[in-house]
Formats: structure tokens, sequence, C-alpha cells
């Protein structure tokens, strides 16, 4: 399974997009996960685990999103959402090659606090009384 | 205003970011690199022991006879045996040894020519590069290495349903071959059901059935190729006459 090497680029991708933010700690990441991808969620997670140890995501929850398949449909002339991993149309149940969407995996957003101290929405409402 | 006890997160960072992005920009420049230098390059995947390797041997070895430029990189998690059986045949070959990693990536690709390279073998003087992947279904399916053809290997011995039960490897081949059809019989093969998986899964792909015991197809693996080196050249021939 290549779900270690995968979490490990997810780490790296995070990482990179923080560099210019080096107080801030990451709570969530939100993952979207086609289901052609080959990508197994729970082995994802597991490699996340290990490999967000010492890292900015380090205890962050993990939500991950399936991304149906959908393919274009020759005889229908539509692009159609498959049932599950397969690329066969719904409708009239040909199977097609050209894949629209349910290859790939995102990571969608994330969701960031700061490290320590009190979090700055608190401070405002602290500000206010 | 109402207020959560708990605070909310400080703050949602969308990044819309294609994990596999880093591979996918790397195979994009080896591709160029593999374009420009009129290089053919396939990538062999399958899963474990479905005859890659013996399979490649005889096709490298009926298009180095031919008088093609072939050459072969091959990757195993342990063990340089497979490149000894490529090698045989006098093509340059290198074992790429991935310990634990389960499939190939653009980087080691590149690393491995700049090997070759250093040896003095540069990528020009390569009509046919043959890449074969870690025997494995899943994971090389989403890593790109910049080739021009993936070849997608179903042995008669593993099932008329494999095609159905890893569908991303068999859907984005450009090729896929059956081989061992000399134990089809033995096996109970059903032949029809497994050209259907596969039909199911990638409508239209070119099916080539081989042995690499009887040499049965070979010569169509290697017809193909060699048409593949023919367009190149002449492609070589135009961009040198410009
Ligand atoms: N009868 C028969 N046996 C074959 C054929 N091709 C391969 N084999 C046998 O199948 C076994 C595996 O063959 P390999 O060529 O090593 O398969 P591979 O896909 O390279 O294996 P890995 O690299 O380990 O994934 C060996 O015992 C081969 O002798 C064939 O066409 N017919
Ligand atoms: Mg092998
Ligand atoms: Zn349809």
């Amino acid at each position: 399974m290549h779900e270690l090497s995968i979490a490990r680029s997810i780490v790296r991708e995070v990482e990179a997009a923080l560099q210019d933010r080096p107080d801030v700690q990451v709570t969530v990441v939100r993952l979207r996960i086609g289901r052609l991808s080959g990508i197994v969620a729970p082995a994802l997670e597991f490699g996340l685990s290990f490999v967000t140890e010492a890292t900015r995501l380090d205890g962050a929850r993990i939500e991950i999103t399936e991304e149906p398949v959908a393919v274009w449909c020759s005889p229908c002339q539509a692009t159609r959402t498959t049932d599950g991993p397969s690329v066969l149309c719904p409708v009239c149940d040909t199977p097609s090659a050209d894949i629209r969407a349910g290859r790939g995996m995102q990571i969608v957003n994330i969701d960031l606090s700061e490290p320590t101290g009190v979090p700055r929405d608190l401070l405002e409402v602290a500000d206010v009384s | 205003m109402c207020r959560d006890p708990e605070p909310g997160p400080a703050e949602t960072l969308v990044l819309e970011r294609n994990v596999l992005s880093a591979n996918d920009a790397r195979a994009g420049v080896l591709r160029e690199r593999f374009q420009t230098a009129h290089t053919h390059v396939i990538n062999v995947v399958s899963s474990p022991g479905s005859g890659k390797t013996s399979l490649l041997a005889r096709l490298l070895g009926d298009l180095v006879g031919s008088g093609v430029r072939a050459a072969a990189l091959v990757a195993d998690c342990a063990t340089d045996n497979d490149a000894v059986r490529l090698g045989a045949c006098g093509a340059p070959v290198r074992q790429i040894v991935t310990d634990s990693q389960c499939h190939l990536e653009a980087g080691v690709i590149e690393d491995h020519l700049a090997a070759w390279s250093a040896e003095g073998l540069a990528l020009r003087d390569i009509d046919v590069l043959v890449i074969e992947n870690i025997g494995n279904l899943v994971c090389p399916a989403g890593f790109d290495l910049g080739e021009a053809e993936r070849w997608v290997m179903l042995s008669v011995t593993e099932g008329e349903d494999k095609p159905l039960k890893y569908p991303a490897m068999f859907a984005g081949a450009d090729l896929a071959v059956v081989t061992k059809v000399d134990l089809a019989g033995p096996c109970r093969f059903d032949r029809s059901t497994a050209l259907a998986a596969i039909e199911t899964v990638n409508p239209g792909v070119d099916i080539i059935e081989t042995s690499a015991a009887t040499g049965d197809g070979c010569d169509v693996l290697a017809a193909r190729l060699r048409d593949a080196v023919l367009r190149l050249t002449e492609g070589r021939a135009a961009s040198a006459a410009t």
C-alpha cells in the first residue's frame, strides 16, 4: 500500500502552504478521495496518524469525503455519475473510457488555530466585555 | 450574539490541492524529455508474478535482435534477479530497488536516467525504454512516470475478474496484455469472461494475448513497439530537417 507515502505528501503540501504562518496549528484536514483513486481511506488515516507526529498536523482531525466516479456516456451524450468504482453508465449500462471525475485525491481545506495561548475570537469577546 | 463555549477554528484555509500533483509535475517534465529524445517509454504494471519479466525478457530480445535500441528499468522491493533476466539479451538494464515502496514515482526514474547518463548512456541513444513497475495492482495506478503507454498484464492464472476488482489500474491502461495463455487449459481460464471484464472497465482498449513460454503474441507486441519507434524516427528525421 502506498497510503504511507500519500500521507507524507499530504503533510508536505500542508506544511508548504503554511510556510508564512509559523505560529499556526492544524486542527482539521479535509480530503476528497476519488472512488477510482485506489486509495483506501482507513489505511490513509492510519498512515497519517504516524507521519503527522511532531508536525503541525499532529492531532488534527481527518475528514474524508468520497468523490464519486463520473464518466462521459457517448450513447446518452451526457456526463453520468456511476455506482461505486464502476465506469458503467447507470442509465444505459454502457462502459465508458472517458472518466471525468473520481481518479484524483485532493486536500480540500484545513482548519487552523493558534498553537498556544488564547484563540483570537475569545480575545475579541474579552475586548467587548 | 450567542457563542459556542468551545472556540471554533480560527480560520479555514482553502487548498484544493491535488496530492499527487508533485509527481504529475515531474512526470510532465519527463514526458517532454522522452519526446525530445524520441524515446518511446512503456510502463508495465500487473499483480506480482503475472509474468512481466518473462515476457519483457523475450520482447527485449526480439527488439535488440531487430536492431531496436531497447533498454529497461526494472523495479522490485528487493533483489536484482529481474534485472539479470532482462539484461540477458544484452540490452542495458538497471535494477531499481525500492525497499518498502510499493510503486514507482517519476523522481526515481529521473535518478536512474541520471545514473545512466553518468555511465555514458543518453536518452537519445534509447529507442524503447521499458519500465517494469512493482508487481502491485493498486498503488502504481496513481503515479504517472511520463510514459507514452501504460501496459497492464493479466495472467490466466489469477482470475478472470481481476479487472473488475482493480478497475483503476485497468481503466488507465493503453494496452491490456493477457499472459501465460499456454496455461489457459489447466487453469480453466474463461477467456470470454476475462476479455469482457477488461472491456467493461476500459472499453475499446487493445488486448493482446501472449505466452512467454511458447512465444505466442510476442511478435504482435514487438511489432507494436517497432511501429512506435518508426513513427518517432520519422519525427526525428523531420526535426533534423528543419
Ligand atoms: N507457463 C508459463 N509460465 C510463465 C509464463 N510467464 C511467466 N511464467 C512463470 O510465472 C512466474 C512469474 O514470472 P515473472 O516473469 O517473474 O513474473 P513478474 O510479473 O515479473 O513477477 P514480479 O516481478 O515478481 O511481480 C515464473 O515462475 C515464470 O516462469 C508463461 O507465459 N507461461
Ligand atoms: Mg518481475
Ligand atoms: Zn448512458
